[in-house]
């Protein structure tokens, strides 16, 4: 009995952005066979996307790529002619899962259409990712995370009152993007177990950001109204009121919400918790009061949070059942206890970037857990053993390929 | 007032053949002096022989050894000086010249430089800032094959040209011609360019040491490489490439006329079978892909012969570089010598000849480089022989006209040499005839312009 | 001791590609000049030559490519984006010469033509190796090796007359015209020194090859006669002969009479009349290869050159093979070699030196660079580049 969850499932995966290497990635990591489709002697974009190891640009340094690719194995291929099409087509013979995001029509045009690829592999699961889906009057056009917030409507809901919209940090729509796919992929498969046939499944990053922004559409679909920003006062968040919001802490911000946990339902128990007797008034008692006298109950209790630790505020409030935040950097992350008790991190080692800590478990399965099986491949590193030991090319021929750039 | 670092520079050209006496008529191009030094028993074979390229219009006329074409290609510009270096009292007067001198430039072999207290320890006494080049088959030192007597044709093997060239799976074969000599040549002229730079810098002369042997067996390095690292024995392919198919040299049209052609990618294919007017070509599963195309080469060699077959090489070459195919002529002199590209761009110069030496005006190759600031051309044909003695040994260095007259009659100068020979007379229709020539063309001054 | 570099004071950018560009600049580097191998982010195509070490195809393992590639620090610029231009042309006013082998024309098309290297650096030497030159009907057309040699009009005399015409093995033709640009570039230094002007060098490929044929092509400009292909059998001497475990090729004169050659082979009807000059011997070809053939069939290659150029004086030649070539004394003898410690492909013995100079000879001073391996030395010395800025470029694929 195997301890992997997708044990004999093989994925190509020609894709070449973070959504692709993202979803993947969730296979991979809980035991498919990935095996990645480079670009000849430039490899994936993502490899030369910062942070880099040390600095220094490398096809072999990108951290990200690094922490996109564990697990997975690299081979090299340009699909742009005959040669090498026909190397696509031998690889496809033998696996489960075709994970691309070319931009919508170009497999077609180069003769491999959806519909020859489903007629000659009637069980593949062919996983298309792309801006704006595979067809529609912007099927063609591009985009990248700032558009697709953008044009989700989050964006238009995020940042503070009388600033332009705010996107999120990070490009998160890739990763959203990435997790969509593997679980439908996931799916798809439960699906070929019990029908044996594959299908095309289209997922544009567009409509993925789209439907996080879940109360927005609805509450216009239902009366008319258009969320905004924040309303009350400039420069603040939530509700516009700061106190609610992201505010100093003495070492960095926390999310100093007062957001009553069942356990305590007095904002008078939030105050004497802090010991700051001024908030015991009946002005703060209740939720549409303290929003009435928010620049009063900010004036008061800000400068009394500024004093506090992060964690020790964080620690305490919790504790005591409210519910608040606290900040985090990269650096709180990696010391964070409850990831350590967790065992979320774990420490790998890479031939050129050497032992570095990466984010391991993405969550717990205990029959077939997540698992390490190898770091993140150099480009090209295993196209002996798929196209030798697995396709039956010989030494020579695979010199051949990469002389005429097919490999 | 010069107008380039050239034309200060005096040159000693005591060499033979191809190699150095051809880098010497380059850096006559550049406007150096050069003084070709021969003694009258030991002329340069080239004046004369299977080395000498025939004779204007197939005549040997009255001084055969100044009508060589070959020699006079590779000596151009020269001023010519002859004098028996075998002999003690010649030396001496070398040795004047050589105080006077920038660089100098030997072919002997090794141990005869020693011999004569010329070696580059004894020169550098006489003129610590000259650029001695020493040219032979193995290199100076004392390396086993340092003495061995050499000559480009039979090195060609040793370097190792002839088991990497044959035809497809043949057995190894010569091709081209004295090639390690052009090597030597270019090698020379750049250590020659370099040690001049280095000379103005600090004043310091040199010796460049150069041997043949080396300079073959580099041009077969990645061969080596891949012996050492994969036991890869390799052997020959002919006109086929390590990975490019279909690649080979294919019938035209008329007799003897022929094309190459080179195919990387499929696509470059794929066009190619549209131009055959043979589509199908493109699709069909055994010429599509590189692999296949690879493991058919024969195959499809006879289909592009039948085609070529049918057409001229001229059209055949307009047709494949119209879609970017690289694809070529095997051109013949006679192509080589007519073609327009080489006359827009100048690579073939006229050379005219004074009325008496009954040449009148040939073409010879010049450079195969410009520099759009360098004045390289072929300023003169070389001189007849030892037409520079009197103002050289004379005027130059000093001799008195007592000791000139004796050098003369001793024959250690002369201007005609020591022993004159047979040249075959035969006709460029019996050497056509005999095998010797492929054809020739009687009509050939008219297309040349001369 | 390190001695001094005849080009030390020379700094040159090499964003040429496959094997006559870097050759010629491998060889100012050889001889001392600070190389600095300008690559696109994909590299230099001459990485995907092989042979590739232990016949692995990876573009850090091309030993082609090592060997084209000795002596030069590498950086990756991408000279197709209008940032990657503007970092070339500070490149160039730091340098002293560059070295290409782009189609005519390209570079003037990104702006980086001769006429705008000038403004930037008057100094500048654009040394130039292409096929056909950079003017005349054929300067665009695509050249390969075999294009070039056909072109030349070296094939035509080689090979036998009853076969097609034959090119050498290996790149000979690209081979020779680095060696071309390495002399040109050095004339034009040596004017340079003079005039303190650059200027731009051309270098032909096909006409480099052509400028070989010192007999044959003026044969037809001074007698309008064509030399043709040589006969595969009975060309007396002309041809490669096989021995017991071989070829050998040989040749009258050198320091022996033709009774020693007789004497080297052993057979007596060698003495002839019918044998006795070139002319007879062709016409008695069949015969006199027979003869050959059969005198050296026991006799071994290593054997036979020793014997026939020590003891007989004789102009001899062995078909040697690679392996052969690898283990050659006289090679040793005169350094031939150099072992290099590549970072990926480890220690190996590597052809390098080409010839000796006194004074300033060339020196190996460090192995082929990986791509883009000195980025950060280059950008942030050279030039005024942070870490950061290289990220960003990176990103941006200008580097």
């Amino acid at each position: 009995m195997s301890d992997k969850a997708l044990d004999n499932i093989r994925v190509l995966d020609i894709s070449d952005d973070i959504s692709g290497a993202y979803c993947t990635k969730y296979l991979a990591d809980y035991g498919a066979d990935v095996i990645k489709i480079e670009k000849p002697n430039k490899g994936n974009s993502t490899r030369h996307m910062g942070p880099f190891f040390h600095d220094e640009p490398d096809t072999e340094k990108s951290l990200l790529y690094f922490y996109l690719n564990c697990n997975k194995r690299s081979i090299t291929l340009d699909i742009s002619d005959k040669s090498g099409q026909k190397i696509l087509i031998e690889l496809l013979n033998n696996v489960d899962v075709f994970v691309e995001n070319f931009q919508p029509g170009y497999l077609e045009e180069i003769g491999l259409s959806y519909e020859e690829l489903q007629q000659q592999f009637p069980e593949l699961i062919i996983m298309s990712l792309s801006p704006f889906g595979q067809f529609g009057p912007r099927s063609h056009f591009k985009g990248n995370d700032l558009i697709y917030y953008a044009m989700s409507g989050i964006m238009h809901i995020s940042g503070a009152y009388g600033k332009p919209p705010l996107k999120h940090g990070h490009p998160q729509s890739y990763y959203m993007a990435g997790m969509t796919a593997a679980y439908t992929i996931t799916s798809a498969l439960f699906s070929k177990s019990i029908t044996n046939t594959g299908q095309h499944i289209d997922v544009s990053l567009q409509e993925v950001v789209a439907s996080h922004h879940y109360n927005g559409p609805t509450r216009y679909t239902y009366t008319g109204a258009i969320e905004a920003r924040a309303t009350k006062v400039e420069g603040s968040s939530f509700k516009g009121i700061k106190f609610e919001g992201i505010v100093k802490a003495k070492d960095g911000y926390i999310g100093a919400s007062s957001q009553q946990g069942r356990q305590r339902p007095l904002f008078s128990n939030y105050a004497e918790m802090l010991d700051i007797p001024e908030l015991n008034d009946k002005k703060f008692s209740t939720a549409t009061d303290r929003i009435d006298n928010a620049d009063e109950l900010d004036k008061i209790l800000l400068p009394k949070l500024e004093e506090w630790n992060k964690y020790d505020y964080f620690d305490k409030t919790m504790s005591d059942g409210w519910v608040t935040g606290v900040v985090q950097t990269p650096e709180d992350l990696l010391k964070c206890p409850q990831l350590g008790d967790r065992e979320y991190f774990i420490e790998v080692e890479h031939p050129v970037i050497g032992k570095i800590t990466i984010p391991g478990e993405i969550f717990k399965l205990p029959n077939c857990p997540w698992q390490f099986a190898r770091t993140a491949p150099l480009l090209g590193q295993h196209n002996t053993e798929i196209y030798c030991e697995e396709l039956n090319y010989s030494k020579n021929d695979v010199v051949l390929l990469k002389q005429g750039g097919i490999i | 007032m010069t107008n380039s670092p050239f034309e200060n520079l005096r040159v000693i050209d005591s060499t033979y053949v191809f190699a150095m006496p051809y880098a010497g008529g380059i850096l006559g191009d550049m406007g150096a002096e050069v003084i070709k030094i021969e003694g009258p028993a030991h002329l340069d074979i080239v004046r004369g022989g299977q080395f000498s390229g025939g004779f204007p219009d197939n005549d040997p006329g009255q001084d055969y050894w100044n009508r060589s074409a070959s020699f006079n290609l590779l000596n151009r510009n020269k001023k010519s000086l002859t004098l028996d270096l075998s002999k003690e009292e010649c030396r001496e007067y070398l040795k004047e010249l050589i105080s006077i001198s920038d660089v100098m430039m030997e072919n002997y072999t090794p141990r005869v430089m020693k011999r004569w207290g010329l070696d580059y320890e004894n020169i550098k006494k006489i003129k610590p800032d000259l650029i001695l080049i020493s040219n032979t088959g193995y290199g100076h030192g004392d390396g086993p094959f340092s003495a061995y007597p050499a000559q480009a044709t039979t090195q060609e093997a040793t370097h190792g040209h002839c088991y990497i060239t044959g035809y497809n799976n043949d057995i190894p074969s010569k091709a081209g011609a004295s090639y390690v000599d052009f090597l030597a040549c270019w090698s020379g002229l750049f250590a020659v360019a370099s040690a001049l730079r280095h000379r103005n810098k600090t004043g310091n002369g040199q010796w460049i040491d150069i041997g043949m042997y080396q300079l073959g067996v580099m041009g077969t390095a990645e061969y080596i490489m891949d012996w050492q690292s994969n036991e890869n024995k390799s052997g020959r392919f002919g006109n086929r490439h390590p990975w490019r198919t279909p690649q080979g040299t294919y019938p035209c049209e008329g007799v003897d006329q022929w094309v190459v052609l080179s195919i990387g990618e499929d696509s470059q294919w794929a066009q190619f079978c549209h131009i055959m007017d043979k589509p199908e070509l493109a699709i069909d599963d055994k010429y599509a892909t590189l692999l296949n195309r690879r493991q058919n080469h024969d195959e499809i060699d006879v289909i592009i012969s039948e085609w070529t077959k049918t057409k001229g090489k001229y059209e055949i070459m307009e047709l494949l570089q119209s879609v970017n195919i690289p694809c070529g002529p095997v051109f013949d002199s006679a192509d080589c010598n007519l073609n327009p590209h080489y006359q827009e761009r100048g690579f073939i110069e006229r050379v005219e000849y004074p009325e008496f030496r009954k040449i009148g005006t040939r073409k010879i190759m010049g450079r195969p480089w410009k520099g759009s600031k360098l004045d390289a051309r072929v300023r003169a044909p070389i001189e007849p022989l030892g037409s520079s003695n009197s103002l050289i040994l004379q005027e130059l260095i000093g001799m008195s006209d007592t000791d000139f007259e004796d050098f003369k009659t001793k024959g250690f100068i002369s201007e005609e040499p020591a022993e004159k020979r047979e040249v075959p007379t035969s006709s460029l229709e019996e050497q056509v005839q005999s095998g010797r020539l492929a054809y020739f063309d009687p009509d050939y001054k008219n297309k040349l312009g001369i | 001791m390190i001695a001094p570099g005849a080009l030390e004071d020379i700094k040159v950018l090499d964003i040429s590609q496959g094997i006559a560009g870097p050759f010629a600049a491998k060889i100012l580097a050889d001889f001392g000049a600070d190389v600095i191998k300008v690559e696109p982010l994909t590299g230099d195509y001459g990485r995907t030559m092989a042979p590739f070490h232990k016949d692995d195809p990876d573009i850090e393992k091309s030993l082609f490519f090592l060997l084209l590639n000795l002596n030069k620090r590498g950086i990756t610029l991408n000279l197709e984006t209008s940032t990657g231009q503007k970092i070339f042309k500070e490149l160039v006013a730091k340098c002293d010469v560059v070295v290409e082998s782009f189609e005519p024309g390209y570079l003037d098309s990104l702006g980086l033509g001769y006429a705008e290297l000038e403004k930037i650096n008057p100094q500048i030497v654009l040394t130039s190796i292409t096929w056909f030159g950079q003017t005349g009907p054929y300067s665009n057309y695509k050249g390969e090796e075999i294009v070039a040699y056909a072109m030349s009009g070296i094939m035509s005399i080689s090979g036998t007359a009853d076969r097609e015409p034959l090119k050498h093995g290996g790149f000979q033709s690209q081979y020779e015209s680095g060696i071309n640009g390495a002399l040109s570039t050095a004339f034009t230094l040596l004017m340079r020194d003079f005039t303190n002007e650059g200027q731009h060098v051309d270098v032909s490929i096909q006409e480099v090859v052509n400028s070989t044929l010192v007999v044959n092509q003026p044969f037809y400009s001074w007698t309008g006669a064509v030399q043709g292909r040589r006969r595969s059998e009975g060309a007396g001497f002309g041809n490669v002969m096989p021995c017991a475990d071989g070829y050998f090729i040989s040749q009258p004169g050198g320091g022996a009479t033709w009774d020693d050659i007789v004497d080297f082979y052993g057979d007596e009807v060698l003495r002839e009349e019918k044998f006795a000059n070139a002319e007879q011997r062709v016409q008695n070809g069949v015969e006199f290869d027979q003869v050959l053939t059969e005198a050296t069939k026991d006799r071994k290659m290593h054997e036979m050159f020793k014997s026939a150029s020590e003891d007989y004086r004789m102009l001899f030649g062995i078909v040697q093979t690679p392996e052969d070539l690898a283990n050659c004394p006289q090679l040793e003898a005169r350094n031939f070699y150099e072992e290099v410690d590549h970072p990926i492909i480890g220690k190996i013995k590597v052809p390098f030196r080409l010839f000796n100079m006194s004074e300033t000879p060339s020196q190996y001073r460090i192995p082929s660079p990986t791509l883009g391996q000195h980025n950060v030395e280059v950008y942030t010395e050279t030039l005024n580049y942070s870490k950061e800025d290289l990220v960003k470029l990176r990103e941006l694929e200008i580097i």
